[in-house]
């Protein structure tokens, strides 16, 4: 009896203990509460909207804060000189600019990482929509144009990591393991083929949606693009494709010139005739694009523009100042010699930096100052500077413009010629110069005789200085690995950046370029 | 040491070479006067000073005298005396009319006969199989402790403690056997009171009564998933049974910088910019900023206990209140505690039911240490004031590198106000004598309010013209347990059996909600009123709106395991240890979730074998040995293996619209790269050990524990494959580390007599670890970056070298015009354009060797306590030096007068010219107290008068603030810079301090 009793005891204490184990539930699926997964989401116009903009917000991340100085900071057009024994990120602009950068620099590894995080973005948002049903929502989109759009948002990022490093792996999903390296001629026609696929499939300039986003035209002028690099970048030419693409836009009749050689760069500048894409910013809704505040003197910006925090890193070369004539109104772009700026009452005043006028010296004493320098280096201002405490500005950053669409029909135009400008090619630079000085001023115009291909990488620079295609202009012209202010000549193969060591090391598939090791 | 030459024939030399002296002593001298009297020695015969005799079930006791002798008031001359004494057995004498009574007190197997807790039980000291270490109170380090692992610090072979700042807001880096993991949680399980994850800051540690520490793989095994870094269970005070005894414990702290950096002074400084043609920016004034910023602070600290209860309840409560000053003039700490533990018996006895409630509060004031970097970089040469009284600042100083750390502290409040509870309820049931089932519920609430407050007039708010900041956050951590066992002892002749089955669930949740928004036209209102601020509601496209934001989320985790163990023992001379623990996580992958936990240890009590019973030099000997499979998910976020979507960021939104009307939408997309492949991390443990006790009396004891752990599919955020995925790193599994080391522990009671006693402790331990690989389908590398001290990576997790390896240039020199040379691959001294990839393994951080060496000592009613440690073999990074020898920093900060000599003239750059030899040796902890006589029966029970000091004196190389450098690299940090094993930083600063603590405690 006594046995039973406890017996009955132990059974009750195992049952508990049983439904303990049971009821709290073994069952280990993880609940989200501040997340939501692809299976819940993309349910609504609201939410596919959200997930359309994602690859088009992602490139305000990097574009002006990296991308700009792999393509400025290894030329004679953006110089980071050390001040004052000031070393910012540990030296990486002065192996840039003397092009002794290794596979293991942090701002190339940024920029790889860069590329393929805005590809990511758009693998994972074609894996996500494509299989979705979302007719009936009320999109003025549709799904085939988004798709498209964000094929393009793709290709300009295997365009540039194409340009960049020349070999590199394609993927199209999220989550192929080890992509292989694929030779730049493999990249080109994929390249290629992605967009004239997708081109029918886009809007045109005008539609509810298409500022900032990728038109028919706007792919064009990356195809341009990616014919008038082909040569340079993997060794075959495309001269007559780059200059149907450069017609077709041309032709469009979308765009025209604007009467000033900055409106493109005006705060307001989506008003501009002239742009064909650009990546729209804000200073507090869409931020990180902050050329003023990088490029400003600490002195001047406070009392010229209101921007307390400005760093006087980014100047450009005396030799590539020295582009620029008297005469020409894009010198207006630079702030040299002694600096003023207009106070309350519109009376102009000095800018002092401590006790003295400050004075922009063109010349730049050393790229490594460790005793001053403090005032060594002209400012680029193509960018509009609007008066405001925001760090980040609310110009657009222009990508494709009309003259840039006609300087490459030019330039397609001379190489098919030989080297030699035709009347044709003469006539569209002209056409984009002649806004930059004073009407019948005789610098305005080149003939066939003084325009070499030189002296069209000069006019290139100055039309386009800032605008990150220098390093392509260089290496295509033959002078990027040329000796020139504190830089040796370099070796040819740095035409390429390496393959990031740690990109490397997590996938052994990936082949560093020729010259690194 | 001559004067105690003559006290003991027995002491082998060696034993002097083990350093200083002291010893505890607790004794409170007996008084006469009653109806049984006697003396109390040892089984030597020797007499026992103050041994409590008390009578059973009554308040009436006595202690023996310096003689051994002892008299007590029998009522009736019948009764049962309790007779204990530390170290001793405690024994129960019947009284059955005698008047004299000689007492033998059985000892010195004492370290054998303690209960050792080892997770859902306890087991004797003399049948454990694992690697257990146990500190009870009476050894904890003294003085000012806010950390409560530093209770034990120098204490336990094997376990790494290392107070790496003497801010009174941070808690000490600790490691069980080395590295367990290469990302994130390295550190062990902690559980309070049987409440595994606790916060050891929930808890007063004047209230703690032991703490076990179960090193190796077979004795953490039955805590599976958490166990890897091993154990440190915490057991608190109980009540006693007895009349209530009110225990007050109070001390006073002072401390001061114990090494200062040698700045240049402002004449110095001039100096040096005048030889090497630098214009000095010279505004008169000579300041020593750490002087500006730093104070002499006072903490105090106040405990008071009350415990007492019958044969069926007892009780224990007490309030703790402690109040921190740290060195600098921000930071400060109010804790306060309230614990209340009741245990009562029902059901004729078969029913125990116990409750826990701890609930502490904290206020905090937080140290800015950029602000103390800062006092080392601001120039000398500045005022802290203008002639006006307002703030000196000089925003001229290119990169706004040059900013008065005085007004930043002034203008500036970081604080928080802290609650930690933990309640568990527990109620055990023996069905049958040998047959009992338990269940308990415990809940650990924390809530944490952080305040932020930047004045409108600090410096960077007026240069970023943010117009003042405020933000609060609410952080709050909750987790629910409820664990259920069935244990079955029983005794079959000399079979001794020992089951444990049981299941255990727990559940932690965290949520977040904050705000915050810029531009007050007053500082009135701190933190207090966030509305107030204009930037939340100007909708100008221009307007500042940095600092302005709500946010909150959440997360889940949950644990579920079921766990069994068998002890076994044939009369206690062949000892078995099995268990298993399979536990399921919901933050591993979909296929990955459940993981399986083995271990098994086994032990021979070689002393009871025959032919060493009667031995004359081995008092007991036990080896034994086990093998124990842990693992870890601890050191995973939740959803890491889940593809989740959230808003990218509100700062980078997507333009819809024609250019010229259209609006902005917040994008989503993937928040992080998702792994579905995710799995445990695995530890598989053998430990080899013996434990002894030797000679007459036992007097020396110890152990010596090898050990081998391999540490597999280590959990790292590792550099993902970019393609196919989207961000740069992915949480994933890799390649495997090997520990492996010795440990030593050395207790020798060298004198004892009723004058004098003087016992010492050694523990050591030596740790070689290594990262074998690093590789998996996932993550093909062979190493990984880690520490950025601000002139690059520094250190790295590499196959085939300790984790955090120092990785950098080696130096060869200076040029003619003062240029860094350092060695190519070659073997030439280049200059640091020219050397390219050419980086090397420099050596390690974390040391090789730690030792402890504790001397008790007591003469009379004067009790010492010295406390030595030490840390070897490791290489130590003082990041200072790299940025205050340099000449180009000339202009931006001030220098070291090492600089006056030795300045370096070119860039900045890490290499092994600044790797120093860590070694360290402390003097960590001298106490000295005095015990007052006092008499029986009256208010005053004990009471006794303590000073310490701690961190008292440090030989050292290291050029930096303190040896006692972290651990493990903090690689969960999302700030640009990390520190690593070793490393010393620039960027942050927190000068250590001396502590010298006055205190008394008494009980009524």
């Amino acid at each position: 009896m006594k046995n039973r009793k406890y017996i009955y005891k132990a059974c009750i204490a195992v049952i508990t203990t049983a439904l303990f184990t049971f009821s709290s539930c073994t069952k280990l699926d993880e609940k989200v509460y501040d997340s939501t997964t692809p299976d819940n989401y993309y349910q609504t116009k609201d939410q596919v909207l959200s997930g359309y903009v994602m690859p088009y917000a992602f490139i305000q991340t990097h574009i002006y804060q990296v991308h700009f100085a792999l393509q400025e900071f290894v030329t004679d057009e953006a110089v980071a000189p050390v001040r004052g024994g000031y070393v910012d990120q540990n030296g990486a602009w002065n192996r840039f600019h003397r092009h002794t950068w290794t596979s293991a620099e942090p701002w190339i590894e940024l920029e790889w990482n860069d590329m393929y995080q805005a590809i990511g973005f758009c693998n994972a948002f074609i894996d996500a929509i494509t299989n979705k049903d979302i007719s009936g929502m009320g999109l003025e989109i549709s799904k085939e144009q988004m798709i498209a759009e964000i094929k393009l948002v793709r290709a300009l990022h295997y365009y540039w990591a194409w340009s960049d490093f020349g070999n590199i792996p394609v993927v199209e999903h999220v989550g192929e393991q080890s992509p292989a390296t694929k030779s730049a001629a493999e990249v080109f026609s994929w390249i290629e083929k992605e967009i004239k696929d997708n081109i029918p499939l886009l809007g045109d300039k005008g539609d509810p949606l298409w500022y900032g986003h990728f038109t028919k035209n706007a792919a064009r002028a990356l195809l341009a693009k990616l014919y008038l690099n082909a040569e340079a970048v993997m060794g075959t030419a495309h001269w007559d494709d780059c200059i149907e693409q450069c017609n077709a836009i041309i032709n469009s009749g979308e765009y025209t010139l604007d009467e000033a050689w900055n409106t493109p760069f005006l705060v307001h500048n989506e008003s501009s005739q002239e742009n064909i894409f650009v990546v729209p910013f804000d200073a507090n809704r869409a931020q990180q694009f902050n050329a003023a505040q990088q490029q400003l003197h600490w002195s001047l910006a406070p009392v010229k523009y209101g921007l307390e925090d400005a760093w006087y890193k980014t100047v450009t070369e005396e030799s590539f100042f020295n582009l620029f004539q008297d005469n020409d109104f894009r010198k207006q772009q630079w702030l040299y010699g002694p600096q003023f700026y207009t106070d309350e009452n519109g009376e102009e005043q000095p800018v002092y930096d401590g006790e003295e006028q400050l004075v922009l010296n063109p010349h730049i004493e050393a790229l490594e100052n460790f005793e001053g320098g403090w005032t060594d280096g002209v400012v680029n201002i193509k960018y509009e500077v609007e008066y405001s405490t925001l760090p980040n500005m609310s110009n657009d950053l222009v990508v494709f413009r009309l003259s840039d669409i006609m300087f490459m029909k030019a330039e397609s135009l001379m190489r098919k010629n030989g080297g030699s400008a035709t009347s044709e090619a003469v006539n569209l630079i002209n056409d984009v110069r002649a806004r930059s000085f004073e009407a019948g001023d005789p610098d305005a115009t080149y003939t066939t005789g003084t325009l070499t291909l030189d002296e069209l990488l000069n006019e290139r620079g100055r039309e386009f200085a800032y605008e990150m295609y220098r390093r392509e202009d260089l290496i295509r012209f033959g002078h990027f690995n040329d000796e020139w202010w504190e830089k040796p000549a370099s070796q040819p193969f740095r035409k390429f950046f390496p393959i990031p060591f740690n990109a490397i090391t997590a996938n052994p598939a990936l082949k560093q370029n020729p010259g690194y090791n | 040491m001559r004067i105690f030459t003559n006290l003991s024939h027995r002491w082998p030399k060696w034993l002097f070479m083990l350093l200083l002296i002291f010893s505890v002593g607790t004794k409170v001298l007996a008084q006469n006067g009653a109806v049984v009297t006697g003396t109390v020695m040892d089984e030597k015969g020797e007499m026992l000073p103050g041994v409590t005799i008390r009578l059973k079930g009554t308040i009436q006791g006595t202690v023996s005298d310096a003689n051994g002798k002892y008299s007590v008031n029998v009522p009736g001359g019948k009764g049962v005396l309790v007779v204990s004494y530390v170290g001793f057995l405690t024994q129960e004498v019947a009284v059955s009319g005698q008047s004299t009574l000689r007492i033998t007190l059985i000892g010195d197997a004492k370290a054998l006969n303690e209960v050792v807790v080892i997770g859902y039980g306890v087991q004797k000291r003399e049948t454990v199989t694992g690697a257990i270490a146990t500190v009870k109170a009476e050894d904890f380090n003294t003085g000012l402790i806010s950390d409560p692992i530093t209770l034990v610090a120098g204490k336990v072979a094997g376990l790494a403690v290392s107070r790496t700042s003497s801010d009174p807001n941070s808690g000490a880096s600790f490691l069980l056997r080395g590295a367990s993991s290469v990302y994130g949680n390295n550190g062990p399980l902690i559980v309070i009171d049987g409440v595994p994850n606790g916060d050891l800051q929930t808890i007063a540690p004047a209230d703690i009564a032991s703490i076990d520490i179960l090193k190796d793989g077979s004795a953490a095994a039955i805590y599976g998933s958490r166990a890897t870094g091993g154990v440190i269970i915490v057991t608190t005070k109980r009540g006693k049974t007895g009349a209530a005894t009110i225990t007050y414990n109070g001390s006073i702290a002072f401390d001061q910088i114990a090494r200062r950096y040698d700045m240049l002074n402002a004449g110095q400084y001039k100096q040096l910019g005048e030889e090497n043609e630098i214009a000095v920016d010279d505004r008169g004034a000579n300041t020593n900023w750490l002087d500006e910023i730093t104070r002499t602070p006072v903490s105090n600290v106040h405990n008071l206990s009350v415990n007492g209860g019958n044969d069926n309840t007892n009780y224990y409560a007490s309030i703790n209140y402690r109040n921190f000053e740290g060195i600098d003039d921000a930071t400060s700490r109010k804790s306060i505690n309230g614990t209340l533990r009741l245990n009562t018996k029902g059901f004729n006895d078969k029913l125990d039911f116990s409750l826990n409630l701890t609930n502490t509060f904290d206020d905090r004031s937080f140290a800015n240490y950029g602000a103390m970097a800062q006092a080392l970089n601001m120039l000398p040469t500045y005022p802290v004031r203008n002639e006006d009284g307002t703030f000196f600042e000089n925003p001229d100083i290119a990169y706004l590198l040059q900013w008065n750390p005085v007004a930043n502290l002034a203008n500036n409040k970081n604080t928080a106000e802290e609650s930690r509870f933990q309640g568990t309820a527990t109620a055990s049931y023996k069905i049958l004598p040998t047959f009992k089932a338990n269940l308990s519920y415990s809940m650990i609430k924390n809530g944490y309010l952080n305040n932020s407050f930047s004045s409108n007039q600090d410096f960077f708010q007026v240069q970023y013209q943010t117009g003042g900041q405020a933000s609060r956050s609410q952080n709050n951590f909750s987790s629910n347990i409820i664990e259920g066992t069935l244990t079955y002892t029983k005794q079959f002749d000399k079979h001794n059996i020992d089951l444990l089955g049981g299941y255990s669930y727990q559940r932690e949740f965290n949520d977040y909600f904050g705000a915050g928004n810029n531009s007050f036209n007053t500082n009135a209102f701190l933190y207090y009123n966030l509305g107030a601020g204009n930037a939340l509601n100007n909708l100008d496209p221009l307007a500042n709106r940095s600092g302005v934001f709500v946010g909150s989320g959440a997360s889940e985790r949950k644990l579920v395991a079921f766990f069994g163990r068998i002890l076994y023992n044939y009369n206690e001379k062949y000892l078995v240890n099995l268990s298993y623990r399979r536990e399921g996580s919901t933050v591993l992958g979909a296929e990955n979730k459940w993981g399986g936990f083995p271990s098994a240890s086994a032990g021979w009590v070689i002393s009871k074998e025959n032919f060493l019973e009667n031995s004359t030099i081995v008092k007991n000997l036990k080896l034994r040995g086990g093998y124990g499979v842990t693992g870890n998910q601890q050191s995973l976020s939740p959803y890491q293996s889940l593809l989740i979507l959230k808003p990218y960021s509100i700062y980078q939104n997507g333009y819809l619209g024609d250019g010229q009307t259209g609006q902005w939408v917040l994008p989503y997309g993937p928040a992080i790269n998702a792994n579905p492949a995710l799995k445990w991390e695995i530890k598989k443990e053998v430990n080899v050990g013996f434990d002894f006790a030797l000679f007459n009396n036992s007097w020396l004891t110890g152990s010596i524990d090898y050990y081998h752990r391999k540490i597999e599919n280590l959990i790292g955020n590792y550099t993902a494959q970019l393609p196919s995925q989207i961000y740069p790193s992915i949480f994933a599994n890799a390649g495997h580390m090997v520990n492996k080391g010795f440990e030593a522990v050395l207790n020798a009671q060298v004198v004892k007599n009723s004058k004098f006693s003087w016992n010492v402790s050694f523990t050591g331990a030596y740790n070689q670890n290594e990262v074998v690989s690093v590789q998996s389908e996932q993550f093909k590398g062979t190493s990984l970056n880690i520490t950025n001290t601000g002139v690059g990576f520094t250190q790295r997790v590499a196959e085939g070298y300790p984790i955090g390896v120092f990785y950098g240039r080696k130096f060869a020199g200076f040029s003619e015009d003062g240029k860094w040379l350092f060695y190519n691959q070659a073997g030439e001294a280049v200059l640091a354009e020219e050397a390219g990839d050419s980086y090397f393994y420099l050596g390690s951080g974390v040391p090789k060797y730690t030792l402890g060496l504790t001397n008790n000592l007591r003469f009379g009613n004067f009790d010492a306590t010295i406390l030595l440690r030490s840390a070897l073999g490791f290489k130590a990074l003082n990041g200072k030096r790299i940025f205050h020898e340099n000449l180009s920093n000339f202009t931006t900060m001030n220098l070291f007068t090492s600089a006056l000599n030795n300045a370096v003239k070119d860039q900045m750059y890490f290499s092994d010219y600044y790797l120093e030899k860590g070694d360290y040796l402390k003097v960590d902890n001298l106490t000295i107290g005095y015990t007052f006589p006092v008499k029986s029966g009256g208010y005053v029970k004990s009471l006794r008068l303590f000073a310490t000091s701690t961190n008292l004196l440090t030989f050292t190389g290291f050029s930096g603030s303190d040896p006692e450098l972290p651990l493990t690299v903090d690689l969960t940090s999302d700030n640009e810079f990390t520190v690593g094993p070793g490393v010393e930083p620039n960027y942050s600063y927190y000068p250590y301090t001396r502590t010298f603590t006055f205190g008394v405690t008494a009980s009524f």
